[in-house]
């Protein structure tokens, strides 16, 4: 059996003598089905990878690093910050998704449709870019030799046809992030053991924790939109977090394990009915309550150690590995300060080639291009499942068509206009454009933080609404990401970097 | 004991050092440094992983924890990079060197060793998993 969640769904689908709901908001209230059991240990290691892989990115193999090598790695303080939220933020997505199967999206929409519809324009605006496969496919064209647009172009083609033969995307997609992921955290930790000093590592953990530290430089006109960027990169950025409730939905946690799971397009005939709403189960039942609290333990395991860990090792890996390569060749902070992405980027693979030897170059370069296969893997789908998920529920007339077919279309279309742009435009899009993209991605954030705040004490039954100080660290959260955004554009007139 | 238990911590250790061997290789280092990188670290890890697995399954460590695991890495992978460091040395020089702070190494090891210990653990519980879900129908198939 392809979807171990049939069963549940079969079993217990169907409506009971007296059907009871739950309303939430002006949309279609919810059924009351049963709450599935919840795993007994990690063997569900599932939806946190596709976080991992969009989350573990840029950010942490290289403006992370780039800031130490340039600020001293007491700047790490505000890196902890931006992880320790997006944890939490994690978790608060997943308590919404988690309860009734519904994507947050569709949360939003509970209570404001506009709301949602904001997020469906930001992620056209946003993700329809093929920029963030340059990186990594030109760090591809270094090792490798092959020219990147050709790598990029073959790459996008080889994901469509990927997604659309696979049965159920979702297993597919976990099984492949899975083993990349598994395979750059192993490789991170060996090289950074091979690599790295003491006093690098504990310079670089202490750093963590000078809260407060902020250098003259930092906040001026040129750096602190960097920093900005940065922050906003810790982790997941954009609407990353919130294309998490969708992958927690296909993979069957909690009421997510009563909607059917998208599948690709030549399966797409065999995808059960779509329901028009999620469900929600008893809380008033001791039983069901004992339930939630096994899922809320699972999912604080993935957020605290798979999710928060990784990140941080990653990080911590590549800021050591910086370290060592600055320690060889003090040349290497000047080109990262002076260069481009690209340019810092080959840079910082010199740095680390001329400290330990070719083998070291490059391996940075190897795993540059890893987190972008991971990323562009990751966002592609994410994308597709997210505008898929909102037109389905929310443009009238699309339950003609079956999820998969919505997917499939948004994939494909993402895919094609991604092959025209670059072959032929501007990869990061237009560039009167960029400021308005970069400030719409990090508001994005700030925005999914008070959606959340909404969402879960609203849409929720009470005794499984967050507690009150979880409220006030997303509410902070909130204040923290469009905070900095708006100081950054008013102070300095600049968006991020 | 079932030493099939032992193979997807075996297969991750192993899978380390030839990551470590194979990049060596692949930009030009001496063949003989690639190979000796490659078993060096990759046989330690690839011994200490298969024995990690063996324990879970046995019921010594309890199946599907982190802490179990972290603590056997915290020991097991600066001793795995000692004997590496030292194995490189002796085959490359002739001689046993030993690192020149050895505590120090020891220490920072333990602390990289965390990281190790949750891709291990992630890798390790993929493979084993599928090996399970592969084994459950030859099983039923033996049993009829």
């Amino acid at each position: 059996m392809d979807d171990p969640n049939l069963a549940a769904r079969t079993e217990t689908s169907s409506p009971p003598e007296k059907e009871r709901v739950w309303a939430a908001g002006k949309l279609e209230a919810m059924p009351i089905r049963k709450l599935p059991d919840a795993p007994p240990s990690i063997h569900l290691l599932g939806p946190t990878v596709f976080l991992v892989a969009l989350g573990v990115g840029m950010g942490e193999a290289y403006m992370w690093p780039r800031l130490v090598l340039l600020f001293g790695p007491d700047i790490r303080w505000l890196f902890l910050i931006g992880v320790t939220l997006q944890a939490v933020v994690m978790l608060e997505m997943a308590r919404y998704a988690m309860a009734t199967g519904e994507s947050i999206f569709f949360g939003a929409a509970r209570v404001f449709k506009p709301i949602m519809w904001f997020f469906f324009v930001v992620a056209m605006a946003v993700y329809i870019w093929p920029g963030h496969l340059s990186a990594g496919a030109a760090a591809l064209e270094r090792i490798t030799g092959i020219p990147w647009t050709v790598s990029a172009v073959v790459g996008l083609i080889l994901v469509g046809v990927l997604f659309s033969l696979a049965k159920v995307i979702y297993n597919l997609l976990e099984n492949l992030l899975s083993i990349l992921i598994g395979v750059l955290v192993v490789s991170t930790a060996v090289v950074a053991a091979m690599v790295g000093t003491w006093n690098d590592l504990v310079s670089t953990v202490v750093g963590m924790f000078q809260f407060g530290y902020m250098p003259a430089d930092a906040l001026s006109a040129t750096w602190f939109p960097v920093i900005v960027g940065s922050i906003a990169f810790a982790g997941p950025s954009g609407m990353q977090q919130m294309w998490y409730t969708l992958h927690l939905r296909d993979s069957g946690a909690g009421m997510g394990a009563h909607i059917p799971k998208v599948r690709g397009l030549r399966h797409a005939g065999q995808e059960e009915e779509m329901p028009s709403r999620g469900f929600m189960f008893d809380t008033s039942d001791p039983a069901e309550m004992q339930k939630w609290k096994g899922w809320r333990r699972w999912v604080t395991f993935d957020a605290l150690l798979l999710f928060w860990g990784i990140t941080m090792l990653v990080t911590i890996s590549f800021t050591v590995l910086a370290q060592a390569a600055n320690r060889e060749s003090p040349n290497v902070k000047a080109l990262i300060e002076a260069g481009e992405r690209e340019a810092a980027l080959n840079g910082m693979s010199d740095a680390f080639a001329s400290a330990g030897g070719p083998v070291l170059g490059a391996v940075f370069l190897g795993f540059i291009a890893l987190i972008g296969l991971n990323a562009t893997l990751g966002l592609f789908d994410s994308f597709s499942r997210g505008q898929a998920d909102m037109a389905y529920h929310f443009v009238p007339g699309a339950k003609r068509f079956r999820m998969s077919h919505l997917y499939a279309g948004f994939l494909w279309c993402v895919i094609t206009f991604g092959i025209i742009i670059l072959l032929w435009g501007p990869a990061d899009g237009p560039g009167a454009i960029l400021d308005v993209l970069a400030f719409l991605s990090t508001f994005a954030m700030g925005a999914y933080c008070v959606v959340l705040l909404l969402v879960n004490n609203r849409m929720l039954p009470k005794p499984i609404r967050p507690k009150l100080i979880t409220n006030i660290i997303v509410g902070l959260g909130a204040v923290f990401y469009l905070g900095m955004l708006f100081y950054s554009l008013i102070r300095f007139g600049v968006v991020v970097d | 004991m079932d030493v099939r238990e032992a193979v997807p911590g075996a297969a991750v250790g192993l899978a380390a050092g030839v990551v470590a061997g194979g990049l060596a290789a692949l930009v030009g280092q001496p063949f003989s440094w690639a190979l000796v990188t490659m078993c060096a670290l990759g046989v330690p890890l690839a011994l200490l992983g298969g024995g990690l697995g063996v324990l879970m399954a046995s019921g010594r460590l309890p199946r599907g924890r982190f802490a179990p695991v972290a603590l056997f890495w915290l020991v097991g992978f600066p001793l795995a990079r000692l004997v590496h460091e030292i194995s490189v040395s002796l085959v490359l020089t002739g001689q046993v060197r030993l690192p020149a702070d050895l505590a120090g190494f020891l220490a920072y090891q333990g602390l990289v060793s965390l990281g190790w210990a949750i891709g291990f653990l992630w890798l390790h519980e993929r493979i084993a998993l599928r090996m399970r879900t592969r084994a459950a129908p030859v099983a039923a198939t033996t049993s009829r």
